[in-house]
């Protein structure tokens, strides 16, 4: 939860809650991959392979 | 001083050590329970777990410091711990005015009668690095000098010396000059550029012995090491709030290995007032037991309110209904305002008692406009055989402007960029789609790409777009192929006539490239690439590409 010194610096005065999770970690473990830049690597001969995710 | 990966400070705890601190307890039960007044577990075997911990509580830097934590969550010692400090009018420190111009504050305490050991001198070691490191500022704003007390006599003088006074700095045999001091050792020269000029800030005990060369280095003659049962320690520093918080953390330490502890007072030359530690408890005051209920999302009553913050080793006194003063354990650096007392509640209420609970109220989030406009674009491109890219916004020189072979320079550029990979922000999506191909030259043609991406173009109006990249290689593909795949777009996705007029582009082959124009405007370009764009990038294949300003159809 967010400080209230902080938010109420912009002119919120609700209480403010932020969460955020790793979708590139999950994404990892769903394709079995050991390092993350190879998300970023842009390779066709890796994703032409790979089954599509479904939401 | 120990940390991590993610540069957050870490503590090695023995199992034996957590054991017998914690006798009677399920070893398991209690690693189990640590997380819960905030050390997260990063590590552990057979003899240690390492634990990380925020830099705003250097009372974990101790296993006494955690066990005091966590005593009070399992009940076992609630409310603000009591250290006894007894005045000794013999502990005084005569501050001389000269050093408020380099490090003007100075607290101490004097500890007596407990063996030290190796294992307690290696806790007080870890202390002091965290403080000097963490709130200390890496000792500018405090430093900690801890002194064999029989190796010195009161009253001491805390004042400045020049730059040939020479005394004999710990770890070393023989005597050295200041100069020699900052410019030769270790702690010199990583902390000189503390003081400037050549007036040193020097303590000095009644038989004119050098004790001290803050914040650089202790004297020789006043080590502590195992056996010695009585210490001095001293805090200097040019932030009186940081300095009585260090002296803070290190009175609770030293109360709890079990030394009697001892005023020190402090005599201005410019008065004659002494002043002692300010190391007492603050008092928050008037903080609303409605305000905590609406935070946490409970109803606690005031006295239940009481026994959390007691189980967070804070006291509390119910002033009436609406009002509770808090006290807050002088060790406890990181408490500012009300919202500081909400989670000491929450912790001794045990963050495991916090029941999840849906939110009161149902709204649906659901795709944007944009988004929804841009799945139809990305539904027709795969649809012809287009594989989707996504590529870095901030991206660089070599691969936008180098390489692209382009005559101006005019992009949004990173100042003090501190990787040649990311200093510039794109201006177009042809560059990062071209490297991609460049990537795949091995692999199976044709080899088809689209991105949808932000751009930046440095023009006074509207320098952030959306645009639409195309790129197409294979062995013989040609204008009308790419041609066709914008054409197809734009009749699925816009329903939009539009012209394609020869042009001029550095990009592409002269006389197979083109502008796209939607509405009168010139909306984008199209063609073959040129081949020394191929080149630049090593492509090997031919390549067709076109890439077009969204925002103009977005208006539809």
């Amino acid at each position: 939860m967010f400080r209230p010194e902080v938010t109420q610096s912009v002119g919120i005065f609700n209480n403010v809650l932020a969460w955020g999770g790793g979708l590139e970690r999950i994404a990892m473990i769903r394709y079995g991959l050991s390092d993350v830049r190879e998300l970023y690597d842009n390779k066709l001969s890796w994703l032409r392979m790979q089954p599509i995710c479904p939401l | 001083m120990v940390k991590d990966a993610a540069n957050m400070p870490v503590i090695e705890f023995p199992l034996e050590d957590i054991s017998r601190l914690f006798a009677g307890y399920d070893l398991d039960y209690i690693i189990d329970m640590l997380p819960f007044i905030g050390l997260d577990l990063e590590y552990r075997d057979d003899n240690y777990i390492r634990l990380e911990y925020s830099p705003n509580r250097p009372d974990f830097s101790t296993f006494y410091g955690i066990a005091r934590a966590l005593n009070g969550l399992l009940g076992k010692e609630l409310g603000i711990p009591k250290f006894e400090v007894i005045k000794n009018k013999k502990n005084v420190i005569r501050v001389d005015r000269s050093v408020s111009n380099i490090r003007q504050f100075i607290v101490g305490i004097v500890a007596r009668g407990y063996k030290l050991n190796n294992k307690t001198i290696k806790q007080i070691v870890s202390m002091q690095e965290d403080l000097h490191n963490g709130i200390g500022r890496r000792r500018l704003k405090a430093s900690i000098g801890f002194h064999n007390l029989d190796s010195i006599e009161f009253p001491l003088d805390y004042s400045t010396s020049s730059d040939n006074l020479s005394f004999t700095p710990l770890d070393h045999h023989s005597t050295l000059t200041l100069t020699e001091i900052l410019n030769k050792t270790e702690s010199g020269k990583k902390f000189g550029e503390l003081l400037e000029g050549s007036i040193h800030p020097i303590l000095k005990d009644s038989k004119n012995t050098v004790i001290s060369f803050p914040p650089i280095i202790n004297s020789e003659f006043t080590r502590i090491k195992e056996g010695v049962n009585n210490l001095f320690v001293e805090v200097t520093g040019v932030d009186k709030k940081t300095v009585d918080n260090v002296l803070a953390n290190i009175i609770a330490m030293l109360a709890e290995i079990g030394f009697k502890l001892e005023n020190v007072a402090i005599k201005q030359d410019s008065n004659n007032s002494f002043s002692y530690n300010s190391n007492t408890n603050t008092i928050l005051e008037n903080v609303k037991p409605a305000y905590i209920n609406k935070v946490l999302g409970l109803s606690l009553s005031n006295e239940e309110i009481v026994n959390c913050l007691r189980k967070s080793r804070f006291d509390a006194n119910v002033v009436d209904s609406s009002r509770i003063d808090c006290m807050v354990p002088s060790y406890r650096i990181d408490i500012f305002s009300p919202i500081d007392i909400v989670e000491e509640v929450a912790i001794g209420y045990g963050l495991y008692n916090l029941e999840p609970s849906l939110p009161e109220y149902t709204l649906n989030g659901n795709r944007s406009r944009q988004n929804y406009f841009f799945d139809k674009i990305r539904q027709a491109m795969i649809g012809m055989g287009l594989i989707e890219n996504i590529n870095f916004i901030l991206s660089n020189k070599d691969i936008h402007y180098k390489r692209m072979k382009i005559d101006k320079f005019d992009f949004f550029t990173v100042n003090n960029s501190k990787s040649d990979e990311h200093d510039v922000l794109r201006r177009s999506l042809l560059p990062s789609l071209l490297l991609s191909l460049s990537k795949n030259i091995h692999e199976e043609y044709p080899q088809k790409l689209f991105e949808i991406g932000e751009v930046f173009v440095p023009e006074k109006d509207k320098f952030e777009r959306w645009n639409l990249c195309c790129v197409s290689a294979f062995n013989g593909v040609t204008y009308s192929e790419i041609k066709a795949a914008l054409q197809t777009l734009m009749e699925i996705c816009f329903k939009a006539k539009f012209e394609t007029r020869p042009s001029e582009n550095s990009s592409f082959i002269r006389g197979r490239s083109a502008d796209i124009v939607y509405n009168e405007k010139v909306i984008g370009q199209i063609g073959e690439i040129s081949p020394l764009l191929i080149d630049s990038f090593k492509i090997k294949m031919p390549v067709a590409a076109f890439e077009l300003d969204l925002s103009g159809l977005l208006q539809m």
